[in-house]
């Protein structure tokens, strides 16, 4: 049975964020397989660009509301828009990033209308005639297949770098609506007072993932190509104890019984032998690389991945890689 | 001697000094019972002899600082004998014609040995003037970063120069009135001090020389009615104080073996020290002990190294508070002041080790270490307040059994072994039970002790068994951390294990000193009894026995490092070296070794902390120490020391072996 | 001030090892614990009401065993904790679960702010806390890192949110509802005072009756989406060491990584 796709283009600054064209390659493979129609949804203020955008990677129409109110993504405005949107709208299903603001916005959306959720996806695929959309559960030791089993809306979002954005055509068209804004601004209550930028700031306790540096790294200036990889991966940059003792980085950084306790779902240790107290501290980190230039350290006891040889050779190499193969 | 004046007039101001010290006296005594607990007074006769011992023997001063404690030698023999002087010359003075013991051989021997002995004291007393005043001995000063009461600098040196002079004084003029009394009576070749003087006093109008006897007289006696009722508020109560601490301490099972606290009775509402009153009753008595001498002081190895922690500053800062309130706290008030508002800055509280230095190095058996364990306790049970690091190793020994939070099988270690090692439910009928530990379970380095622990056994044939997954953390880190309630929880379980196990009624072997002091000298005030050794011991027994053969390489040298928990609380100080000797190689000592090891850093669950804010590691220090022995392996016996001076020998660059004797030995045996 | 903690019960992550599975763990009878994240809840809910005064509710929905979450949280001081637990209530999706408790925080009545975590370390949804603002209709301030200020009497509240590339500073009205990250805080750790009292406290269990709820609109039967768990493809238990020069190394450390889907 035909249903149609709706797709919510995240953008910050009249700029759309990487996910939301993995959102949009996921939603035009689930429109496929249901044979419905595409549909984007942009929210912001000059966001022309964005919808043009939109239609080139593939949506059949484009919903845009401008307004000066949601030139910044926030909750109450965005979710109640959608939420109007959806009620006219046959049920469907809805896409979005898994970011931090798709993850939000979807979870609010599907409470304003009794729709179904599932969050977090790294697959989405038909069985039967039923959507069955595939996430990790209990930090990554299951894998958690959701069915929606209402007759409403099936709202989604999957987790970033899983679905290969959607690349633009520019001969394409569709339709553009723009629809008005439901919210004034003195009607919603919350008010963003400023915005810092947190690059290379990542918090090591929420990061999903870390990449660290130990005694291998050899000095201060070792942890060059440490953070240079962190920063490409959109991780946080962690450090062991003797390289805090060292004096190499501050102690904020610190991974292990002394320091933070990280689950993230990589972990990438750089020179790190693999002490106890920092075990203690990152062993419950869903994937381990280790990558040392001594090949029988106890770390690779618990990684998956390990490289012996030496981080400045081998790191610079990830870095371009990840570049390359992420698009960063 | 005295006209009837002087003797009303010496009966008036004896009874005003005695009254006067018994209000003071009666402070004190009221001040101590605001504490908990009880004074140990059982077996009587044992406790007076080891007071008398002290007293007599001086040799808790003697073995630190020989020289100086030579000194306050002649001052303490001097004083023992001046208790008698004293009475027998208020005696004199009183009872008109009596000379004591008269005028025979005794007499002529109790005038020399005064005569000389006075002679002592007055030497001994200007030679720590002289260190005290002139030469300004830098081991009396206390380092800038210990929080220290604000009138303690200048009031000990105050106490020290009114206590000086009246020994002085009092020990002077009692020689000079013997010097008066030979100018009166004719030569005495028995006092040959005392006729120095008398020469020059001999030209003297005889009323003068009267007069002088009569006043040197008035001046010595004259000065202890006075010193009486102040020594409650002088350091100097010490001389009563110290030997009446060492009388009434508890028998402990160690030196650090702790007391348990009771959980079960819910009126209890107050657990560990919050303010001094918290404390026990023998600790408050420490203050009144404590002559500030900071021998504690120089065995610190948080001191030793920058941190806020000087035991010797706890007590002077908890002495100078019971002086500034003696009244109130005798009355039942003036404890609202937390301890860590005065006693100890908080970096402090967690800096000691409970390495046991302070309490081994105090001559009059103070224990400052269980004042720190006590104000930990309520830091972490009423207050919650405690480094943050440490809820990770308390969390995990709550819910993983091990305080790393490692989920792991306890069995994983001994998969390198060549042959298996079986749990107690593979091998019932075993002899020793191998308590493995959390170390020797989940930590990459102490799994290759655990493994050459193994090893020795299974060549020597021991039929041995573990407990596999059934173990769990003793509890230690939690009990020194201040944890007590976790260290109660942790033990019963373990002594339920091990009881099931029927370790009770076998021997118990492991390779950690914590786990050793614990499940041997800890477990027992919880019903836990057990016979437990060190590997160490176990391998030097199998030496003796012939049990095993050793070819160690011969001609390496190593150093042995002490545990604390194995040395100063385990009382082991031979079997390690002889286990090591055993190997091979030769053993060049370090400078601070057996009970005068100093701390690798690790312990009082430093090791799950940070290190507190100081000049350098603890850790850094003691292992310059090995390195300086010019040996080329440093052989440890715990494996947190080994952690602790593995990482100090990283960061110098590797230039040593640090090695745990058992893997020393276990390489030996090996053809 | 009065504050509603959302506490969740979840398997403790921690105690997973190679021997143990992840089915294992989330079965019934594994090792349960307070989420990780509400202890951040817990103890931002403590420490706002010893600024301002006032009371907290520990709010918790789950099996009857997570009165044991609720025992930690009355431990680590809260003033009342509330289980709502009802076997109907089994198996219901984040919406059903985020009904039952605005159900439950309507029984409790009036309040200055609700405090949950991120998420949950079990099903991660990171949802639940999310659709109670939307079904309470209070304002939402998710992802908060740091609480800068509060004002009782101006009923507003400003806080820092934690975003993936930002730190974004929101000012807004009361009542609220917070989301916090692990940075906000440090959770103290239950003193024995906290225990005792813990141990001696009754926690009241509501069921759907007490909600004025209908059993069909609990449970699985009235969930939008349903959802089985299974282990995930087993892995190798040993490393997988990856040789070659950097370049090669580098291009099939980032396949692989890409096969995990963790970058």
């Amino acid at each position: 049975m035909a249903s149609n796709v709706l797709v919510w283009i995240e953008q910050e600054d009249g700029q759309a964020d990487p996910i939301a064209w993995q959102a949009m390659a996921a939603a035009s493979k689930v429109a496929g397989d249901l044979d419905g129609s595409l549909t984007a949804v942009v929210f912001g203020d000059q966001v022309a660009d964005i919808a043009r955008q939109a239609i080139e990677a593939g949506a059949d129409r484009v919903y845009t509301t401008e307004d000066a109110s949601l030139v910044r993504y926030r909750v109450e405005p965005y979710a109640k828009l959608l939420a109007r949107i959806l009620e006219n709208e046959p049920p469907s299903v809805i896409l979005a990033g898994a970011s931090t603001a798709g993850l939000e916005l979807t979870a609010y959306v599907a409470a304003l209308t009794d729709a179904g959720l599932a969050p977090d996806c790294t697959d989405l695929h038909i069985e039967g005639d039923q959507l069955v959309a595939v996430r990790p559960a209990l930090v990554g030791n299951l894998v958690s297949r959701v069915k929606f089993t209402g007759t409403g809306h099936r709202i989604i979002t999957v987790r970033r770098n899983v679905f290969q954005p959607a690349y633009g055509d520019e001969s394409r068209t569709g339709e553009a609506v723009d629809i008005p804004a439901e919210q004034a601004e003195d009607e919603i209550p919350t008010r963003v007072e400023s915005v810092e930028t947190a690059d290379g700031k990542v918090s090591l306790t929420e990061a999903s993932i870390i990449v660290s540096g130990g005694r291998g790294v050899g000095g201060p200036e070792g942890f060059q190509p440490v953070r240079e990889l962190a920063d490409a991966l959109g991780g946080a940059l962690g450090a062991s104890r003797a390289a805090v003792d060292a004096g190499w980085i501050p102690y904020v950084h610190q991974v292990g019984q002394t320091g933070k306790t990280v689950q993230p779902d990589l972990y990438i240790a750089c020179g790190i032998s693999g002490a106890i107290q920092h075990l203690a501290g990152m062993k419950n980190a869903r994937v381990i690389v280790a990558i040392n230039k001594d090949a029988d350290v106890p770390l690779y006891k618990y990684a998956h991945y390990g490289i012996a040889g030496d981080l400045f050779s081998y790191l610079p190499a990830i870095v371009e890689e990840v570049r390359k193969r992420l698009g960063r | 001697m005295l006209s009837p004046i002087e003797k009303i007039l010496f009966a008036i101001v004896a009874v005003v000094s005695l009254y006067l010290a018994s209000v003071t006296f009666r402070r004190m005594i009221r001040i101590i019972t605001r504490g908990q607990g009880r004074l140990s007074w059982d077996r009587p006769a044992g406790r007076l002899m080891t007071g008398i011992k002290a007293v007599v023997s001086q040799n808790n001063m003697i073995r630190n600082r020989p020289f100086v404690s030579l000194a306050h030698t002649a001052i303490a023999w001097g004083f023992i004998l001046y208790v008698a002087v004293n009475l027998i010359d208020v005696l004199e003075g009183m009872v008109p014609g009596f000379v004591f013991p008269g005028e025979n051989a005794a007499g002529r021997i109790y005038r020399l040995l005064v005569d000389l002995m006075t002679a002592a004291v007055l030497a001994g007393m200007v030679v720590l003037l002289i260190r005290r005043f002139i030469v300004k001995s830098r081991t009396l000063d206390v380092a800038p970063q210990v929080k220290l009461h604000p009138g303690a600098v200048d009031g000990i040196k105050r106490d020290s120069l009114i206590v000086g002079f009246f020994i002085l004084g009092h020990v002077g003029f009692r020689l000079l009135g013997a010097s008066f009394d030979i100018a009166i009576h004719g030569p005495d070749p028995w006092q040959p001090v005392a006729a120095l003087a008398a020469g020059l006093l001999a030209d003297l109008e005889p009323s003068f020389q009267t007069a002088g006897l009569h006043a040197s007289w008035w001046i010595a006696v004259g000065l202890v009615l006075a010193f009486l009722p102040w020594f409650p508020y002088s350091k100097h109560a010490h001389l009563f104080m110290g030997p009446f601490n060492l009388m009434t301490s508890p028998d402990r099972n160690s030196p650090g073996a702790m007391d348990a606290l009771d959980f079960e009775d819910e009126s209890i509402e107050q657990f560990g020290a919050g303010r001094i009153t918290d404390l026990n009753r023998t600790h408050i008595t420490d203050a009144f002990a404590c002559i500030m001498c900071n021998r504690c002081q120089d065995a610190c190895p948080a001191y030793a190294t920058g941190k806020e922690l000087s035991p010797a500053a706890l007590e002077v800062n908890k002495r100078y508070h019971l002086r500034d309130h003696m009244k109130s706290l005798a009355t039942g008030g003036g404890d609202e002041e937390p301890l860590l508002t005065y006693a100890i800055s908080e970096s402090a509280l967690w800096a000691c080790t409970t390495c046991g230095a302070c309490t081994e190095a105090c001559p009059v058996g103070n224990e400052p270490m269980f004042d720190i364990l006590s104000m930990r306790q309520n830091q972490v049970l009423m207050e919650s307040a405690f480094p943050n690091e440490l809820k990770g190793a308390f969390t995990g020994i709550e819910r993983n059994g091990n305080p790393w939070q490692m989920a792991g099988d306890r069995m994983e270690w001994t998969e390198a072994l060549d042959f298996k090692v079986p749990t107690v439910a593979e091998n019932p009928d075993y002899d020793v039970l191998l308590w493995v530990g959390c170390a020797g379970a989940f930590d990459p380095g102490a799994r290759d002790t655990a493994r050459a622990i193994a090893t020795v056994m299974h060549r020597s044939g021991i039929d041995f068994a573990v407990l596999g997954n059934d173990e769990s953390c003793t509890g230690d880190l939690a009990r020194r951390a201040g944890n007590e309630y976790l260290f109660s929880m942790a033990a019963e379980g373990n002594i339920e294990t091990l009881n099931a196990a029927g370790a009770d009624r076998k021997r118990i072997v492991t390779g950690c000193p914590h786990c050793l002091h614990t499940l041997k000298n800890e477990y027992g005030a919880l019903g836990g009894r057990y016979e437990v050794m060190h590997h160490t011991q176990l391998i030097a027994d199998l030496r003796n026995d012939g049990r095993i053969a050793v070819n160690g390489e011969e001609g390496t040298r190593a150093t042995y490092h002490d545990p604390c928990y194995l040395g100063r609380h385990g009382g082991e100080y031979e079997a390690p070296r002889e286990a090591l000797a055993a190997a091979g190689p030769n053993l060049v000592e370090m400078a601070r070794s057996r009970n005068r090891s100093f701390c690798c850093g690790a312990g009082g669950a430093q090791v799950w902390k940070e290190e507190e804010e100081g000049r350098e590691a603890v850790s850094d220090n003691r292992f310059r120490e090995a390195r300086e022995t010019g040996a080329d392996t440093l052989a440890v016996g715990c494996p947190f020391c080994a952690r602790m001076m593995n990482d100090a020998n990283k960061r110098a660059g590797e230039p040593m072996r640090v090695r745990d004797i058992a893997e020393i030995v276990a390489e030996s045996m090996q053809e | 001030m009065n504050i509603i903690a959302l506490v969740k019960q979840t398997p403790d992550t921690a105690q997973l090892s190679a021997a143990m599975d992840g089915m294992r763990l989330s079965a019934e009878g594994g090792p349960r614990i307070v989420n990780p994240w509400d202890e951040y809840t817990l103890e931002t809910a403590i420490q706002t009401r010893e600024e301002h005064g006032g009371k907290v509710t520990a709010l918790c929905l789950g099996p009857p065993e997570a009165a044991d979450a609720l025992k930690t949280a009355l431990a680590m001081g809260v003033d009342e904790a509330i289980l709502v637990s009802d076997p109907v209530m089994a198996d219901s999706d984040c919406l059903t679960s985020a009904r039952i408790l605005v159900a439950a925080i309507r029984r409790i009545g009036a309040f200055d702010l609700i405090v949950g975590g991120r998420a949950a370390i079990d099903g991660n949804t990171a949802a639940t806390a999310v659709q109670i603002a939307a079904l309470l209709g209070v304002p939402l301030v998710s992802y908060v890192a740091d609480l800068k200020s509060l004002d009782p009497s101006a009923r507003t509240i400003t806080a820092v949110r934690l975003l993936e590339r930002a730190r974004e500073t929101v000012t807004s009205r009361l009542p609220a509802l917070i989301t916090v990250v692990k940075e906000i805080n440090e959770p103290r750790y239950p003193s024995l005072i906290g225990i005792r009292k813990a141990a001696r406290a009754s926690i009241p269990v509501w069921k759907c009756e007490d909600l004025g709820l209908d059993a069909s609109a609990v449970g699985a039967g009235a969930s939008k989406v349903a959802w089985q768990a299974e282990l995930p493809p087993i892995r190798e238990a040993n490393v997988e060491m990856i040789d070659g020069g950097p370049e090669d190394a580098a291009r099939i450390l980032v396949d692989r990584l890409i096969e995990e889907k963790v970058i």
